[in-house]
């Protein structure tokens, strides 16, 4: 079973698009079973909107897609109304993007939609490693302030093609044990390697963030990657999922 | 540093690389001093010097990369690391095949993998002999 734990769907104020059809098509192209889908940032800049989509691309394939629902914690109660109305129609996760929503996670309006997304029991993506409002030890403090909820932090919790987010990253691993990382994007491989054997593959997930990257390469980093063993790679790349998901 | 900010030390080794043939190669990512704005300064002072971007502008930069390397004939782009093979064959598209470099970035980076990545920007057979190899081997035989 292989488990994509980040993907979108939709139209993009910032240019990516993909509909539901196209998603499943790459997953069927790839082997991959069921993905996680959060709506990419609409060119309305309504969330509530892209949300629905989601929903509905999760109706349209029950057994195939596990929707997360997007808010913007500047939205204060809205927000959390929004995040409560979303699960209510199915979806199944709390999906934060603070570079494309433009706030800082560590910083307190993002409190009160952790604690709905606590008090529904979902766990929560956050777009991370992005500079000033999500690098490795911004998202581990919110990790540190809700340690009852898991968090998932896209990118390795690390975008730097010098690699300088990597310390940062593992020292936010090892101080909190709800919070996980995925695959897409990450730099680099022994990074993910380095995590899983020091800290176990059970806090790595396998995401391909389409159709921002691309699948076909980042799958690979998993299923290629020489130093994870093939127990590692199946956790890897659907069972840690299956856990979060609950599913 | 000069009042243009240029650090002579710096320009001094890249203008000196070309009397053995030799290209220069920047780590540029996406952190100051190592932009694709900030190293194409050092073409534009050393026009005769062959540059090359390394990484290609990392997660954030790769279109500003592609973008200076149209504006300066002397800069290359070099593959490894940065994960968007559509960047590869954009790349190839605006600047010629000549111009773009397989890197792995090795052992950090998987050979695997980064070759991989070339593949599947599906550049024509020729592209990719060039990418892959043949324009890193003339870099390298030119150099004395």
């Amino acid at each position: 079973m292989i488990t994509d734990s980040l993907t979108f769907v939709g139209e993009s104020l910032f240019g990516p698009r993909a509909s539901a059809t196209e998603l499943i098509a790459c997953m069927d192209e790839l082997g991959i079973d069921r993905a996680v889908v959060c709506p990419l940032k609409p060119v309305g800049y309504r969330l509530e909107a892209a949300n629905d989509a989601v929903a509905d691309a999760v109706q349209a394939h029950p057994e195939r897609l596990a929707g997360f629902a997007r808010v913007d914690p500047w939205l204060g109660a809205a927000a959390v109304a929004e995040l409560e109305r979303a699960s209510e129609a199915g979806l199944r996760g709390l999906f934060l993007h603070p570079w494309e929503e433009t706030f800082c996670v560590s910083a307190p309006i993002v409190d009160p939609v952790v604690e709905a997304a606590q008090h529904l029991g979902l766990p929560v993506i956050v777009a991370s490693g992005y500079p000033w409002l999500s690098e490795g030890l911004q998202v581990g403090e919110l990790a540190r302030r809700f340690p009852e909820v898991t968090f998932v932090a896209t990118n390795g919790a690390q975008i730097n093609i010098s690699g300088l987010g990597q310390q940062d990253a593992e020292l936010a691993l090892a101080a909190n044990a709800n919070l996980l990382i995925q695959t897409a994007g990450v730099y680099r491989e022994d990074f993910i390697e380095g995590v899983a054997a020091r800290l176990g593959p059970e806090r790595v997930l396998f995401a391909s963030a389409f159709p921002y990257l691309d699948p076909r390469l980042e799958i690979r980093r998993v299923q290629w990657a020489p130093h994870l063993d093939a127990a590692a790679k199946e956790q890897i790349l659907g069972g840690n999922a299956a856990r979060v998901l609950r599913r | 540093m000069d009042e243009a900010g240029i650090d002579k030390g710096v320009v001094m080794t890249i203008v000196d690389a070309p009397t053995h043939s030799a290209p220069t190669l920047f780590h540029c990512g996406d952190e100051p001093l190592t932009t694709p704005l900030a190293i194409a300064r050092a073409a534009e002072a050393c026009p005769e010097a062959t540059i090359i971007l390394g990484h290609m502008g990392g997660y954030f930069h790769v279109d500003e990369a592609i973008a200076v390397a149209e504006r300066h004939g002397n800069l290359l782009l070099e593959t490894s690391a940065m994960p968007y093979p559509a960047k590869i064959r954009e790349a190839v598209e605006r600047l010629g095949p000549e111009r773009v470099l397989y890197a792995s970035d090795g052992p950090a980076c998987s050979p695997l993998l980064e070759v991989e990545k070339v593949r599947l920007a599906a550049l024509d057979p020729h592209a990719e002999r060039l990418v892959l190899g043949t324009n890193a081997q003339r870099l390298l035989e030119a150099v004395r």
